[in-house]
């Protein structure tokens, strides 16, 4: 148990991410992932397909076997905009967009929920939609995610949250991606959370090999 | 007045259907999804339910019928992140392609500027990869 005060800043537990693309293909990756608040590197440690790692730093994803980068390519999810960093940090409710570039454009209560209408500055409205964000009980239950043109792109639910040494998780994710040729729909699954572990100092300062 | 009474009652009604589409964003149909995910999800007990961490290719070994029962395909689940960097098939960007093929190391230092992504870049590589091939074909049947 935390001691009153005490920072949060580890966090590492057990994922399955479970996939089905818009041509109907499946996908299932498990494994471990862990996240340093002060390294701000995602590193999935996978046992399932295969073994290997997926680490997400500096905008990079990459992807190794046997300790052997095999791919790496430009990444949409920077790590201070995780869950992982953001739950750690306080504000997995309002997703971080209370310190970003979008204002706040309309709140109103329906059904028992809060829901907030994002609205990027003038400066990146041609490039940016908005966003619809809900809230529930004063946790984040969905984020929708807008074109410039008002379609509906990618719509994220928080499911089953949890309490572990004060903190409040979100123990499923069901994310929907909005295409031209179909919905892909990808449900990510969190067990076995720990906080502010003490061992695996490598796994939670993962360098990438050179 | 019959035309005020009616605007108010549209923009009463659209008011209401604006807040009704905003919470009904994020309702979710269980039963589908778990219908959706059975397989998977059946798949993904099974893992969980064995000692140690076991790798698709050692589940096989276990239960060589168990993703047919389940109706899963193996290399689907297999192409998974590992996959090659690039596919030349499915991840070639033709508009990228073009801008490699006709306007060679200006079109990849206009995609590289434009920062969409490694497909785009590589794309525009192999453009103007094969405009020198086919302008060196071009020289070699001239002679």
């Amino acid at each position: 148990m935390l001691s009153h005060g005490q920072q949060l800043f580890r966090i590492k537990a057990d994922f399955s991410i479970k996939e089905r693309a818009a041509d109907g293909s499946s996908k299932l990756t498990m494994g471990t992932v862990y996240y340093d608040l002060n390294n701000r590197v995602i590193l999935y440690n996978i046992t399932f397909p295969e073994k290997g790692q997926l680490v997400i730093a500096d905008s990079m994803m990459t992807t190794l076997t046997h300790d052997t980068i095999v791919n790496q390519v430009k990444s949409g999810i920077v790590p201070e905009f995780s869950i992982f960093h953001l739950a750690l940090t306080g504000r997995l409710n309002n997703y971080g967009f209370k310190d970003s570039f979008f204002k706040v454009d309309k709140v109103e209560q329906d059904q028992g929920q809060v829901i907030t209408t994002w609205r990027p500055g003038p400066q990146l409205a041609k490039q940016v939609g908005k966003v619809i964000m809900s809230n529930q009980n004063r946790q984040l239950l969905g984020i929708a995610f807008f074109s410039p043109e008002e379609e509906l792109l990618n719509r994220q639910i928080f499911k089953d949250y949890t309490k572990v040494q004060g903190l409040s998780f979100p123990t499923r994710i069901i994310q929907t991606v909005y295409r031209e040729d179909g919905q892909s729909k990808q449900i990510t699954t969190y067990r076995n959370l720990v906080l502010n572990e003490l061992e695996n100092d490598l796994l939670y300062n993962f360098a990438l090999p050179k | 007045m019959k035309k005020l009474f009616l605007a108010i009652a549209v923009l009463f009604s659209l008011q209401m259907t604006a807040f009704a589409g905003s919470a009904d964003l994020f309702d979710l149909d269980e039963a589908a999804l778990n219908e959706e995910f059975s397989s998977l999800t059946q798949l993904e007990e099974f893992v969980l339910g064995q000692p140690g961490q076991l790798s698709l290719a050692e589940i096989s070994q276990y239960d060589d019928q168990l993703l047919e029962r389940l109706d899963l395909n193996s290399a689907e689940l297999q192409a998974n992140m590992f996959r090659p960097n690039f596919d030349l098939f499915t991840d070639i960007e033709w508009a990228a392609f073009a801008w490699g093929f006709c306007c060679g190391p200006i079109g990849v230092l206009i995609v590289l500027i434009g920062n969409k992504g490694n497909e785009y870049i590589i794309s525009s590589l192999i453009g103007w990869g094969v405009s020198i091939l086919m302008s060196s074909a071009w020289w070699v049947l001239s002679i």
